[in-house]
């Protein structure tokens, strides 16, 4: 059973780990390959597919990324990339970007995971174990004997 | 609903094993190894060198050859960096295209073969694939190395076996997909407009092979083969291509069988005085004969249909007379620009310099301004990566023992 618009859109409800729920057109929802071969498989005829780890507050940030990419096409490239840029900035501030990364990972949604994933490879660049490990609470798990080999090895990247 | 019911076992396992992310908390730690890789391969390599001593977990993976895998495929879809070799020294120099930066690397610290004696200000770097660097002596033939200047690893290749004295050869080094092998090709000739011989080697093998090749006299430069379209390429001789009607020798390296590019051209005169050159995705013939006149032609078609030279672009007058002493192009980035290699750009300082040329554009031409660029240098285009020569090698040995 699945609810139309008056556009008559097909609909289709998402549920969160937590119990939120998402109604979206179902070409939005599709933007992942995950629910596309759940809708597939017959698995929303209850109208609504559970999506058991992902929060309501990262599907929001998901939903609104899938809604952007699924109106736009390939004509407005310039544009899309910066409205990426802009997404995943204030993403961030709402949900952490591992989340939206896991999140894109399970939904399978190319887009977005190189989004993200490109996102937190700028926060490496350039930095140092030391600030690298601070950003993510990274434990620095090397013997100090360990940790001077590793950095001997590649000691040319250090300077 | 085979694939649904997969899916949400999976699920339910990395719910179990889901760890919080809260502050406090190393919250890259939720995320599943293969995402790690792909994140941990995206910046620059000076960045993934220094992620290895962020943590254990960091170090093992970026050592793993997966890695190396995926970071090599990535850079296969992003533009070239170069290194550069100084005259003098034992040091090369990794130019970032990008930001216009260098960072020396310092060759003594690259683990040769123990014993080995090996200087790199008596040798030259002649090409590179997949971030590995072909060395060779200047005044001998052996012994020939292949390196990765990241991961400072070496392979000596075996020696040549050729007794005699020479006078000039070139080598080709590539990656050969059709067969997975390295594969390192040498011309060589004992005296000048002498036909050329060829012998060819498949890293990890113990010998060279000899190869029976066509009877034509090669253009004698110590240069790199040029790489195109999955074989090895070279300039005969213009005297001796006007005879035969031949002008450029290729070398077909998954079949290992060589033929040749016709000189049929168009236009009148055709291209004389050139180098060949591949950039742009195109075997290009660089055309000299005219020092007001800048000929770029093309190699158009292919081994089935046949090929033929074409006249490309033409750039009249744009290449300023202090330039003529010494140019050479190293790649074009894009459509509208190349990059040259230029000697004595400003009049009377003697010293190479790294020049965009836009034919099309406002300004001609563009000095790049390096901070570090040295005076003299060699450079070859160049894409860093974790390959390992050594695993390349021993790989073979591997695969053939399971065989037999």
């Amino acid at each position: 059973m699945s609810i139309t618009t008056e556009n008559n859109e097909k609909m289709i409800t998402l549920m969160s780990s937590d119990g939120e729920e998402f109604v979206v057109e179902e070409a939005v929802a599709a933007q992942s390959q995950t629910i596309k071969h759940l809708i597939e498989d017959g698995c929303s005829t209850e109208g609504s597919i559970p999506l058991p780890n992902v929060t309501g507050r990262v599907l929001s940030e998901v939903i609104q990324y899938c809604k952007k990419h699924s109106s736009s096409d390939d004509k407005e490239e310039k544009e899309l990339e910066a409205w990426d840029a802009e997404f995943v900035k204030a993403a961030d501030d709402h949900v952490a970007l591992t989340d939206l990364m896991m999140a894109a990972n399970f939904l399978d949604i190319k887009g977005l995971l190189d989004l993200v994933a490109q996102t937190l490879a700028n926060m490496i660049t350039g930095k140092s174990p030391e600030e690298v490990r601070r950003m993510w609470n990274i434990k620095n798990d090397f013997t100090p004997e360990e940790a001077e080999k590793v950095r001997k090895e590649n000691q040319w990247a250090f300077e | 609903m085979g694939r649904s019911k997969q899916r949400s076992l999976q699920l339910k396992q990395r719910n179990k094993d889901k760890k919080s992310s809260d502050e406090g908390q190393n919250q890259l730690a939720i995320l599943p190894p293969e995402i790690i890789s792909d994140i941990l391969s995206r910046p620059p390599i000076e960045s993934i060198l220094r992620c290895r001593s962020v943590c254990k977990s960091w170090n093992t993976l970026i050592k793993n050859p997966s890695f190396t895998e995926i970071q090599l495929n990535r850079t296969r879809t992003l533009p070239c960096q170069a290194i550069l070799q100084l005259r003098y020294g034992n040091t090369l120099l990794l130019l970032n295209f990008q930001n216009r930066t260098i960072k020396k690397i310092p060759f003594k610290q690259m683990k040769l073969p123990a014993h080995m004696e090996f200087k790199l200000s008596g040798s030259l770097v002649i090409s590179s694939c997949n971030g590995l660097l072909c060395i060779a002596p200047k005044m001998k033939i052996d012994p020939v190395l292949v390196c990765n200047p990241m991961t400072r690893e070496c392979l000596a290749l075996p020696s040549s076996e050729l007794k005699m004295r020479y006078t000039s050869h070139q080598l080709g080094f590539h990656y050969d997909p059709s067969s997975s092998r390295y594969k390192v090709i040498r011309e060589y000739k004992y005296r000048e407009n002498e036909v050329s011989r060829f012998q060819i080697l498949s890293i990890g093998d113990s010998s060279w092979r000899e190869l029976a090749s066509p009877q034509y006299v090669l253009d004698c430069v110590f240069r790199a083969a040029v790489y195109w379209n999955g074989a090895f390429h070279w300039k005969i001789q213009e005297e001796d291509h006007r005879r035969g009607n031949n002008c450029i020798l290729s070398f077909d390296l998954g079949e290992e069988a060589f033929f040749t590019i016709p000189y049929i051209c168009q236009e009148n005169p055709g291209p004389s005085n050139y180098e060949i050159r591949a950039f742009g995705g195109n075997l290009n013939l660089v055309d000299r004969s005219n020092l007001q006149l800048m000929r770029m032609w093309k190699v158009a078609g292919n081994k089935v249909q046949g090929f033929s030279i074409c006249l490309q672009r033409e750039f009249r007058v744009c290449v300023p007379r202090r330039l003529v002493s010494g140019y050479d192009f190293i790649c074009q980035p894009d459509e509208d620009n190349y990059l040259l290699h230029v000697f004595g750009w400003e009049p009377g300082v003697n010293r190479w310099s790294l020049v965009n040329f836009a034919p099309g554009g406002e300004q001609f031409f563009k000095v790049w301004e390096i901070p570090g660029l040295p005076a003299y240098f060699r450079i070859i285009c160049y894409k860093p990566s974790f390959v390992s020569p050594i695993a390349a090698a021993s790989q073979v040995g591997s695969s053939r023992a399971l065989l037999h």
